[in-house]
């Protein structure tokens, strides 16, 4: 019996040799931590992905101009939907709303208590021509 | 001759096993977000399928009036200032044209009503009384309303739930419904829209009059406004959870 082999003090129990017990299975459940951990940094990278974080700024345009039933220019407001920009249209009626993430979005014109929708798609790095946006003002409540 | 060496025992703790449990729970969350499926909506599913965490439906708010409107703010809806509310003999009084909300409420399923809500035509033209809910209390309302609505003597009166966004109503509105022509435009009525994830279904005197569906927003407060040619005394206000 080699030197390595011999037991030592600590191995007796009781003035008895404990037997030698057979070696524990592979750590499978670090293993699993492992896994999952590659798991969710995939998952956030995907997220990231599709939330655009890394892919960068894709914006675009929308240009118009804003005018009543009789064809006269109005001051409204011009604003996408969940976005807390917005531009007014100048005397003339025309408007530029610039900064306008790519993909579907809802271009909303007010003019005094209501805003017309107009569902719109936009593509990164060119500006939308609206062309004339007609607002019927009769319609809107007044004080 | 068997060989007797001490070998230690390595076994998995606690805290592997707590960890694994915990990082299952990260990516289960980080699939269903992916998925575009709302946790919170899930978690209220299931507790409505395990039939609700307790008796009865449970009042989120509720007020008679008699403590005041402290618990409120004017909103600025129609991009104007509020008009003069006050309360007596246990009622809400709101002039025309003017509207609040509930501060320090911001829910995402419930059920609002506004009680008794008494009209008072004050001129001819857009008479009637309206709801709030899923709001914000920015200085140009975000959210949704119920809304009853007269544009004047000749034109039909009309319901219909709308969303609102930097102060706005947006066109077109998500449901719509004319009333009838004796529809009693000074009358007294119940309020009421159950909002429920993304669908909304509006109540008048307990009776489902309109459905809408939008997932802009999907949490906010609760409110009530009337129009320019309406004057209204309100009973009670009261917000539940979702039956």
């Amino acid at each position: 019996m080699g030197l390595t082999d011999s037991p030592s003090f600590e191995a007796y129990d009781d003035g008895e040799l404990r037997p030698v017990e057979p070696e524990p299975s592979p750590p499978i459940l670090r293993y699993v931590i492992g896994l999952l951990l590659a798991l969710v940094v995939v998952l956030f990278a995907v997220m990231m992905l599709r939330g655009g974080g890394i892919s960068g700024n894709r914006y675009g345009a929308i240009s118009g101009i804003v005018v009543d039933q009789n064809n006269v220019p109005l001051s409204a407001e011009v604003f996408i939907l969940s976005s807390a920009r917005s531009v007014w249209t100048n005397e003339d009626g025309s408007f530029l709303l610039e900064s306008v993430p790519e993909g579907e979005q809802l271009l909303l014109v007010g003019y005094i208590s209501e805003a017309d929708s107009y569902p719109v798609s936009i593509t990164s790095g060119e500006t939308l021509e609206m062309g004339v946006i007609s607002i019927d003002t009769q319609t809107r409540e007044t004080e | 001759m068997r060989s007797f060496r001490l070998q230690r025992q390595s076994g998995q703790g606690l805290i592997e096993y707590a960890v694994v449990i915990a990082l299952v729970a990260v990516v289960v969350i980080l699939v269903l977000q992916l998925a575009g499926v709302s946790i919170s909506d899930l978690y209220q599913s299931v507790v409505s399928a395990l039939g609700g965490m307790g008796q009865g439906v449970r009042t989120l708010f509720a007020t008679n009036f008699d403590e005041g409107l402290g618990a409120w703010s004017n909103v600025n809806w129609n991009r104007r200032s509020s008009g003069d509310w006050g309360t007596q003999d246990g009622l809400l009084n709101t002039s025309r044209f003017s509207g609040m909300v509930l501060d320090d409420f911001n829910g995402s399923d419930y059920v609002v009503t506004a009680y008794d809500v008494d009209m008072t035509r004050v001129r001819d033209q857009w008479q009637g009384a309206n709801l709030f809910f899923r709001a914000d209390n920015s200085a140009n309302i975000n959210g949704y309303s119920f809304r009853l609505q007269k544009p004047g003597p000749n034109s039909p009166g009309r319901m219909y739930i709308s969303q609102w966004a930097n102060g706005y109503q947006v066109n077109p509105s998500l449901a719509y419904q004319e009333l009838p022509a004796d529809f009693d435009w000074e009358g007294t009525y119940d309020l009421s829209v159950q909002v429920s994830g993304d669908t909304f279904t509006a109540f008048l005197d307990g009776e489902a009059v309109l459905t809408a569906q939008d997932d802009t927003y999907s949490e906010g407060t609760v409110g009530f406004f009337t129009n320019s040619g309406t004057e209204a005394t309100v009973n009670s206000f009261e917000v539940t959870e979702l039956p």
